[in-house]
């Protein structure tokens, strides 16, 4: 163990992690070229080994660009950073100090945790957040709040540290942001919320999770909607759900696909080896496409290609494509291209879609948001957008809130620990789009930037004193 | 340090993936999308004098001016959307003279015939690009129709997000001519 500890306890090692974060960035730009950001994140970043493709080196070499390369990826570097940051600090940061003056230190150190958690949690703010004025006030306070717990955790360490506090809160706010980051990366969601002026939503479309979902809508009053998760939908694998009268196989899973084309416009159609579909793939041309580069700024739209098996003898009922293209959420509905699948006396429109999640307030009571007015305003005289704004209503009647509330740019609502910005709109400006992020450690990057800040003014306050005693100044 | 170990061992089970299979019940009123075109949006004919085409509503042509065959005006955009015809119609110079536009630099003839994508007007085959700067959020989306002797170039200009979003009426439009 001591050797271990001894081992972390390096500088080098600290030196040798930053390089490899930058070597790991290095590659992770590059990999942006061909891949999508979240492709390159997964691959990359938020995993504990990172496979670094030799195909963003040698593109034209096509005999290397086929193999990729281990490398540490940002969960073990960022992992080993805290770890090697903590050791240090464990080590170096040593608290000599006894009797009345350490009493009063831990006090003002558990009060400085207090606040620091209760800043992150959001005590004192409203529980649904607007901001009607000024956005600068609103980081300004945001800042402030992180400000007042960095500097109860600097008399903590005046008082455990003596002059080394600056040094010690500095890096306590570095490690701070590291972690941070990490739980970012592993409880961070975003999404995506769309709605039609005058309608009611009370579910989110996630971003980076895909699922499909088989809609069965005899019944008058309700429809039955079963979903599988995209981490179910492996290749050559079949599943067998009791809830469906059928089977599923899996043929392919696409991580990107081409936009819908009629068959009917397809050059030389016949000479093309496509499977022959059902419902949607009958009449329109749909394929696997080159992952969109992260650079670019587009979406990729994922899609399936399945089959279907009568549970009760075995016969193929179809096969089906299924592309993100048909689901309107994606498409800002401009369309909804549902494939339709009738068996067993059900019907059901079946879509691979962005995994739905429904709202719900964290007294556990369901919150739906409706959209009664959208402003798209441009500037006079020319189509330039000069503003987006939604108008909406906030409704959890379990909670009794029903507000009126404007979300605009970079205005967002904050509620149910969740953020919703004014993202985007729909054509002929019939309705809007909202992103919606669920991150609860968002206001750690604020804390620790005003940790780090509190604790570099008073190492250099330190430092120059000391310079001055000396007469260097 | 044990504590520190144990605890990223937590976080890490915690953040575990909770996602299932699962069946369950929801109300119409809610969560019915309406249901909208299943295939194109209502277009409307029209005819250029060399041409036949569906336009989507939203879209007003605009007659001959110079060099330009027709315009076309998009509802809500700044697109500049038009057709030209030009005697010489080689693909790797045009599209390098439209990259340069948009501050982008020229591509050999390899890379932008893999950037092609194949659309089909009528029976006659269609090249058509889409090519976007992002640090300058410009964009060109163009079609190449060959009709020997002479080339036709329909060619939308505009912002990155205006491009996009009109792109699949603007391919629909290009799929529906018809030249006489």
């Amino acid at each position: 163990m001591k050797t271990i500890l001894k081992y972390f306890l390096s500088l080098k090692l600290t030196v040798t992690l930053l390089s490899f974060s930058m070597v790991l960035v290095f590659c992770g730009t590059l990999a942006q070229v061909d891949k999508g950001i979240w492709t390159v994140m997964d691959q990359y970043f938020r995993t504990w080994i990172a496979w670094i493709d030799l195909s963003i080196f040698f593109n034209q070499f096509n005999s290397l660009s086929k193999y990729s390369i281990p490398f540490p990826g940002g969960f073990l570097i960022g992992a080993l950073l805290s770890f090697n940051l903590l050791v240090v600090h464990a080590k170096t940061f040593k608290i000599f100090v006894t009797g009345k003056r350490l009493y009063i230190g831990l006090f003002f150190l558990i009060i400085g945790l207090i606040l620091t958690y209760g800043v992150m949690v959001g005590w004192g703010t409203n529980e649904v957040a607007i901001t009607e004025s000024d956005a600068f006030w609103r980081v300004f306070f945001r800042l402030g709040r992180g400000t007042l717990s960095a500097l109860v955790l600097f008399i903590a360490c005046v008082y455990l540290y003596r002059k080394r506090a600056g040094m010690v809160l500095l890096h306590a706010g570095i490690l701070l942001l590291l972690i941070g980051e990490f739980f970012t990366a592993l409880f961070a969601v975003e999404s995506t919320m769309t709605i039609r002026e005058g309608q009611t939503v009370n579910f989110l479309d996630r971003s980076q999770q895909f699922e499909l979902a088989f809609i069965e809508s005899s019944n008058p009053n309700f429809d039955s909607v079963t979903v599988i998760p995209k981490k179910f939908l492996k290749q050559n694998k079949t599943i067998k759900l009791d809830d469906i009268p059928f089977d599923i196989k899996v043929h392919t899973f696409m991580s990107n696909s081409t936009q819908p084309q009629p068959i009917k416009n397809i050059e030389n159609f016949d000479q093309i080896n496509y499977p022959s579909y059902e419902s949607i793939g009958s009449e329109y041309y749909i394929s696997a496409s080159r992952e969109v580069s992260g650079a670019s700024g587009e979406r990729n739209a994922p899609a399936i290609d399945i089959e279907l098996f009568d549970k009760q003898n075995g016969n193929s009922l179809g096969r089906y494509i299924l592309s993100l293209w048909c689901y309107p959420n994606f498409v800002n509905q401009i369309w909804d291209m549902p494939n339709l699948i009738a068996h067993a006396d059900k019907s059901y429109r079946v879509y691979f879609r962005n995994q739905r999640e429904f709202t719900y307030a964290p007294s556990g009571n369901e919150f739906s948001v409706q959209l009664l007015n959208f402003v798209h305003e441009k500037y006079q005289g020319t189509q330039t957008p000069k503003d987006f704004s939604s108008r909406i209503r906030l409704i959890n009647s379990g909670d009794q809130i029903d507000r009126e509330l404007k979300i605009w740019m970079n205005n967002p609502l904050r509620y149910a620990k969740k953020t919703f910005y004014q993202s985007g709109y729909l054509p002929k400006d019939e309705g809007t789009v909202l992103q919606v992020v669920r991150n609860d450690s968002w206001m750690i990057p604020y804390l620790s930037c005003m940790i780090v800040f509190v604790g570099m003014g008073a190492q250099f306050f330190w430092s120059m004193q000391r310079s001055k005693k000396k007469g260097n100044l | 340090m044990k504590f520190f170990l144990v605890f990223l061992i937590l976080v890490c089970i915690v953040g575990c993936d909770k996602q299932e299979i699962k069946t369950y019940e929801v109300s119409k009123e809610i969560n019915s999308l309406p249901q909208l075109e299943k295939e194109e949006p209502k277009t409307k004919s029209i005819m250029v004098s060399d041409f036949y085409a569906s336009i989507p509503n939203g879209w007003t042509e605009k007659g001959p001016s110079g060099m330009r065959k027709v315009s076309y005006l998009i509802d809500n955009s700044s697109i500049d959307f038009y057709a030209i015809e030009l005697g010489m119609g080689d693909v790797t110079s045009n599209v390098n003279r439209w990259r340069k536009q948009i501050e982008l630099n020229e591509l050999g003839e390899d890379e932008i015939l893999s950037s092609v994508k194949n659309l089909n007007a009528g029976g006659v085959p269609v090249k058509y690009f889409e090519i976007y700067n992002p640090n300058i959020n410009k964009g060109i989306l163009a079609a190449i129709i060959e009709r020997k002797p002479s080339f036709w170039f329909f060619t939308a200009k505009g912002n990155i997000d205006e491009l996009k979003y009109h792109n699949a009426d603007i391919q629909r439009f290009i799929n529906s001519i018809n030249f006489n």
